[in-house]
């Protein structure tokens, strides 16, 4: 999961950036307005957590651009403004969810999380795939009744898989969701998951199916 | 004017109604006694009047011959009796003898049994003169009715059948035989009182009545009155749910007093919704201020947790902490002195050393200067005295010198001046960094704003503010330049000069000789 902060003060976003890494998350951050635009032009995020107080300009002015120009991605306000006329606006704009400052890391991350389920379609925090489940909540991965244990970028990877199941990720698509922009990524790593992951779910597992030239897909079988 | 309770009522309308009554009462009172004593002299003057003018009618009736006196007598009695108020009782007395009347009606004793006169002559009664009175000749209009008349009629006080009456009495010789007869008429006094009693009740029956009519419409009319008043107090009872709903009170209706209460009443509202305005505004901006250092450290928290204090990420974690405890550390300071600041009242005179003050204030900062690679220097141009406090200053220049350290350069240089002029005392604070663009010069001045270029700095946006409100306490002007050749920013203090003879004694040796 790729997830964009927009935060002003550095120290802050470090903070949010480390508990969402440490949720196996794919985090990157913009200071300002405009990096912000510049960031969820080029990359497909599945969420932004938006605060308003931005040195170049108010961050409701970014959502409502962000929301003109047809994005999509599920906006979370994160904001030391408090005022119900403020959180009003925040979400008249096109917020998806707001929450005050100061927060609690896991509520912040388990409102991301939501956010994500309820914009690809599935509230259901469960993900299945013949006897293979993924609970986004609990980041519990078992197979039938044996629990698999994952690696971050696994998780990730499977995630990704798991969301959109017999249909082809592609591998761009895929590499933008698990990989943040800041991380430093081999050219193969994604192949070097996805290996590890069949491994990992053979032989009783759902297949991951390379598409050559396209990218990856699960089944059942 | 107080209302003391107990004495009178503690309602406006009772304690007016009260105040308007009593002498209302009084002049009532005073009316109906003066009428009374009136009624009272007129109808014994009247009584008097018939009583003498009977005795005059009776006593020219018997100056006529036996055979004349024996028709008229009777006629004139009977003429008497037929008043509305009869007067019967009467005698003629010739010496002893009684010639008609009532034998009990005695002559006065200065008159003998043989029919002399005794004593010395009394007064004639008289009476107050109106200008329908004519000129009288010892009681009678017509000169020869008067002849004979020895004694003109007298009144005097005397008993008849054991009860007090008044008696008028006429002494005249008769024409025909020479005797001298005491003609007396006599009225009971009891009757007199009687009528006048009567008189004297419907006047305090009347003036009763208009003193309750009075009370009534007096009390009504205040009612009425005071109608405004009670709908305003309506209105300003019946307030709304919100507490900090400021509502005005329609002042255009309602008597003109009731409409400057409303006004002056919607004038404190609005005093009291700006200044709560004001501190709501304030409450806000602090919350606010408050929120992104503590979300720091409840984020940073939590991940110390996750990847334990040996990780980096655990290590930044401890480090932007420690940096978001300093800033609630400092921001709740600056709080405080602000509140302080607003609390106390003016400031009451006093006087300190500028170049002392800006010493002791650099010293404490050099480590602090060294760190930030600033350089700092110090000017003056001799000694000088200024009004103000020195805590205070040095609070002041406290903050103007960590604003100079904290928005320059590397290298950057800070320089504090102290100048002396006629009549001030200026303290400059300049520095050569960045510096503020004039647009956002007034506003930096305001509680809580950051200028949007130095966000990511901790300020808390209450040094500046904290400046001005010292400034105010001291009587001092503050206000920020260009620093040296357009670059920087000079914070510029003018001091006032604390009693004129003072300093001109303190400065006196300074003016003259060079300070090294």
């Amino acid at each position: 999961m790729r997830i964009l902060i927009v935060e002003d003060d550095p120290r802050l976003a470090r903070g949010m950036a480390a508990s969402l890494e440490a949720a196996s998350f794919a985090v990157d951050v913009a200071h300002n307005c405009e990096d912000a635009v510049a960031f969820a032009a080029a990359d497909p995020f599945n969420a932004i957590i938006l605060d308003l107080g931005l040195p170049d300009g108010d961050g409701l002015e970014l959502l409502k651009n962000l929301r003109r120009s047809g994005d999509t991605t599920p906006i979370m306000i994160v904001t030391a403004r408090d005022a119900v006329d403020d959180r009003v606006a925040g979400l008249d704009y096109g917020a998806d969810d707001y929450m005050a400052k100061p927060f609690h890391p896991r509520e912040m991350e388990s409102r991301v999380r939501a956010l994500v389920r309820r914009s690809v379609g599935s509230p259901d925090p469960v993900l299945r795939v013949g006897a293979l489940t993924l609970d986004r909540s609990t980041r519990r991965v078992e197979l039938g009744d044996a629990p698999i244990d994952l690696r971050r970028r696994e998780m990730a990877v499977l995630e990704t898989l798991m969301g959109r199941p017999g249909k082809v990720v592609p591998k761009d698509r895929m590499a933008a969701e698990v990989f943040a922009l800041s991380e430093a990524v081999a050219p193969n790593a994604l192949e070097v998951y996805v290996g590890r992951l069949r491994r990992k779910l053979s032989p009783d597992g759902p297949t991951i199916h390379t598409v050559r030239g396209l990218g990856y897909m699960i089944d059942a079988h | 004017m107080p209302i003391k309770a107990g004495l009178l009522p503690r309602s406006l309308r009772g304690y007016l109604t009260v105040v308007v009554m009593v002498p209302l009462v009084a002049l009532v009172t005073i009316f109906a006694t003066i009428t009374c004593w009136m009624i009272d002299s007129s109808m014994n003057d009247t009584s008097d009047r018939i009583l003498v003018g009977s005795t005059r009618l009776i006593s020219r009736a018997v100056n006529y011959d036996a055979i004349l006196q024996e028709r008229l007598l009777p006629l004139a009695v009977g003429l008497l009796q037929r008043r509305s108020a009869p007067v019967t009782h009467y005698s003629i007395h010739d010496g002893h003898r009684l010639i008609a009347g009532r034998a009990d009606l005695l002559p006065p004793p200065d008159y003998s049994a043989d029919g002399r006169l005794t004593g010395p002559l009394h007064p004639g009664a008289r009476f107050t003169l109106t200008s329908r009175d004519p000129v009288l000749t010892r009681g009678y209009v017509d000169p020869r009715d008067a002849e004979g008349v020895v004694q003109p009629a007298y009144l005097h006080d005397g008993m008849l059948n054991g009860r007090p009456v008044r008696i008028a009495t006429e002494m005249r010789r008769l024409t025909r035989n020479g005797h001298l007869v005491a003609v007396q008429v006599a009225d009971f006094l009891e009757n007199r009182e009687m009528s006048t009693r009567v008189a004297l009740q419907r006047v305090v029956s009347a003036s009763v009545l208009v003193t309750l009519i009075a009370l009534v419409l007096f009390y009504s009319a205040l009612a009425w009155g005071l109608i405004p008043f009670a709908t305003l107090t309506d209105r300003i009872a019946s307030s709304p749910r919100d507490p900090l709903h400021f509502r005005r009170l329609p002042d255009g209706d309602g008597p003109r007093e009731a409409q400057m209460i409303a006004r002056a009443y919607n004038a404190l509202m609005a005093r009291a919704e700006r200044a709560v305005g004001s501190l709501r505004q304030f409450t806000s901006n602090a919350s606010h201020q408050l929120r992104t250092p503590l979300a720091v450290l409840r984020v940073h928290l939590d991940v110390l947790q996750t990847y334990g204090a040996q990780s980096p990420q655990g290590q930044m974690a401890l480090d932007d902490i420690a940096h978001a405890v300093d800033t609630l550390e400092r921001l709740l300071q600056q709080l405080l002195a602000l509140a302080r600041l607003d609390e106390q009242a003016g400031y009451s005179g006093g006087q300190f050393d500028p170049a002392l003050v800006a010493t002791d204030v650099i010293a404490a900062r050099l480590p602090a200067l060294q760190r930030a690679d600033v350089d700092i220097s110090f000017e003056e141009d001799g000694q000088a005295v200024a009004a103000g406090e020195a805590a205070l200053a040095a609070e002041m220049f406290g903050n103007l010198l960590d604003n100079a350290v904290a928005y320059n350069r590397p290298g950057g240089k800070v320089v504090v001046r102290v100048l002396r002029s006629a009549g001030s005392v200026r303290v400059e604070i300049e520095d050569d960094g960045p510096g503020i663009p004039p647009a956002e010069r007034d506003k930096v001045w305001e509680r809580f704003y950051r200028m949007s270029v130095n966000a990511n700095t901790s300020g808390s946006g209450l040094g500046l503010p904290i400046v001005r409100a010292l400034a105010e306490r001291m009587g001092a002007q503050v206000a920020l330049r260009d620093g040296a050749n357009g670059r920087g920013t000079c914070a510029v203090i003018d001091f006032g000069v604390s009693g004129e003879g003072d300093s001109f004694a303190m400065r006196g040796p300074a003016a003259h000789e060079p300070v090294p």
